[in-house]
């Protein structure tokens, strides 16, 4: 951990504590540290807030399962044909630019209120994503390395499965990174809109409406502790098994 | 003396783009015999068509008019191991280095224990070490273009063709480069073909260096360097290298005026 990494979380703390205590703001808006700190351990070891954050982490990730077996296929295929990606680049940037929460009420329509509704979602933002970034990872590789393998009278397969595959990986994963982001504001967004027993986006919104301003602090940094815990994951991989991307 | 590699009266032409039928012409009657074991330079002008020679013969290209034969065959069937000027992207940076020289056998189909036998035992043979754990970008130019000339002998190639390998590499690296492909090339007798754009090193490593014309690429003249072998960075200050350097001087400068 590099070194000053404290100073600035304990500096925002010391603000909270300065405004909550000091009552700068209306006490009903931000509660001190030590309230909200006090609700995030009984919601967790009341095991209430538990089902809301599975819930959250199953569409998460059935979405992102589900983008990624279609989106890294169809990317490694766009990525191999210029015709094919020529004559989808418009319908792709097109799709890409509709913001997923503007799909809402259509996906609503399809699929009902159910998980159905809000896995699609995801689905749909993150599978065009990783498709992209397989697409790029494919078109950059290095021309020079595919001549050598040419050169050895290596057969189709064996370029793509030894080396055009194996160097688009970084790529690709760099798209799941991203993904990973986008889908978390997603299904937070859709619990919401949508509405639903369990999740995360559910357990904000209901705070809210009753009033349970703790509670909601609780919920809210949980969705940026798992964002930020996730997006790190991906990121220690990405160094360890992917040190030599773009050497 | 057995002829490794016969080019008979060979043209190569590209169009300049699709949509017009205006061509360049590359290549134009060439002929050229290189026999068993002989290191041979060639040296031309910028642009020349050499690399484009050099693709035909490892079976990239074909020509357009003309025959190449490798050890009697068509060079698409040919055995031949290419050493490329830009080492870093033509190496593999996901594999490690041994995997990387590794690399030929693992296309036939050979398993991986006898794989990492064989590069062992090259190793040794030539006497050049190479961190066969370590990765291509972690290691310096020299051990990477090390790397790239082993994944080239590996697999006991007719011809070894080198395109300008030690360009990128500053002048000690280099010329200790030197060095360890004439120590390599002693030890397996290996036919080498080895395009240079530094006279000094094309000669220096020559048994014949052969002088390509302005494109369309023919050849304008070749020179026997009768140097004494084993050779060694000494002689470049004599005057017999003296002598050779000035006739190639002569000879390019020919070459480029026309």
């Amino acid at each position: 951990m590099k070194k000053d990494f404290f100073i600035g979380p304990l500096i925002f703390l010391l603000i909270w504590v300065l405004f909550s205590y000091l009552k700068l703001i209306n006490p009903v808006l931000i509660p001190t540290p030590w309230t909200v700190m006090v609700k995030f351990a009984q919601l967790f070891f009341s095991g209430e807030i538990w089902s809301d954050l599975f819930a959250t982490l199953y569409r998460l990730f059935f979405g992102l399962a589900l983008s990624t077996v279609i989106g890294i296929p169809l990317g490694l295929l766009l990525g191999s044909s210029k015709r094919l990606s020529n004559s989808t680049e418009f319908l792709l940037d097109f799709f890409r630019s509709i913001p997923a929460s503007a799909l809402f009420p259509m996906f609503l329509l399809f699929f009902g209120i159910g998980d159905t509704s809000k896995i699609s979602v995801v689905v749909f933002s993150c599978c065009l994503i990783i498709m992209i970034h397989t697409m790029y990872g494919v078109k950059n590789c290095k021309e020079a390395r595919i001549k050598v393998a040419k050169v050895l009278k290596a057969n189709k397969t064996a370029i793509f499965t030894k080396i055009i595959f194996p160097e688009s990986l970084p790529h690709i994963f760099v798209g799941l990174r991203i993904s990973i982001s986008i889908a978390l504001i997603l299904v937070v967004v859709a619990e919401m809109f949508i509405g639903t027993k369990y999740g995360l986006g559910r357990l904000i919104s209901d705070s809210h409406l009753m009033f349970r301003i703790s509670t909601m602090y609780v919920a809210i940094f949980t969705t940026g502790i798992l964002g930020y815990v996730l997006n790190k994951i991906f990121l220690l991989v990405e160094t360890r098994v992917f040190h030599w991307a773009g050497k | 003396m057995e002829k490794v590699i016969t080019v008979n009266n060979i043209y190569k032409t590209f169009s300049k783009n699709t949509r017009q039928p205006s061509c360049i012409s590359i290549i134009e009657n060439l002929n050229l015999e290189i026999n068993c074991g002989e290191f041979v330079t060639i040296f031309g002008p910028n642009g020349c068509g050499k690399t484009t020679f050099l693709n035909i013969l490892a079976g990239l290209l074909s020509p357009d008019k003309g025959q190449v034969l490798i050890r009697g065959k068509n060079p698409y069937t040919g055995k031949t191991g290419y050493v490329f000027q830009n080492f870093t992207e033509t190496l593999f940076p996901w594999r490690k280095n041994i995997d990387n020289i590794a690399f030929p056998l693992e296309l036939k189909g050979i398993p991986k224990a006898e794989r990492y036998k064989n590069v062992i035992e090259l190793e040794e043979n030539l006497n050049i070490k190479i961190d066969n754990d370590s990765y291509p970008y972690k290691s310096s130019g020299g051990q990477q273009q090390l790397v790239s000339i082993a994944r080239a002998l590996i697999d006991q190639p007719d011809v070894l063709l080198m395109d300008e390998p030690f360009n990128a590499l500053d002048l000690q690296t280099r010329i200790s480069m030197e060095d360890e492909i004439l120590n390599i090339w002693e030890k397996t007798k290996t036919t080498i073909l080895f395009v240079s754009h530094d006279i000094d090193e094309a000669i220096y490593l020559a048994d014949r260096m052969i002088f390509f014309t302005k494109m369309p690429a023919r050849i304008a003249e070749i020179i026997e360097v009768k140097l004494p072998r084993p050779r060694n960075q000494q002689m470049l200050a004599s005057n017999e290298f003296f002598n050779l350097r000035n006739k190639a001087i002569e000879i390019f400068r020919k070459v480029t005026s026309k």
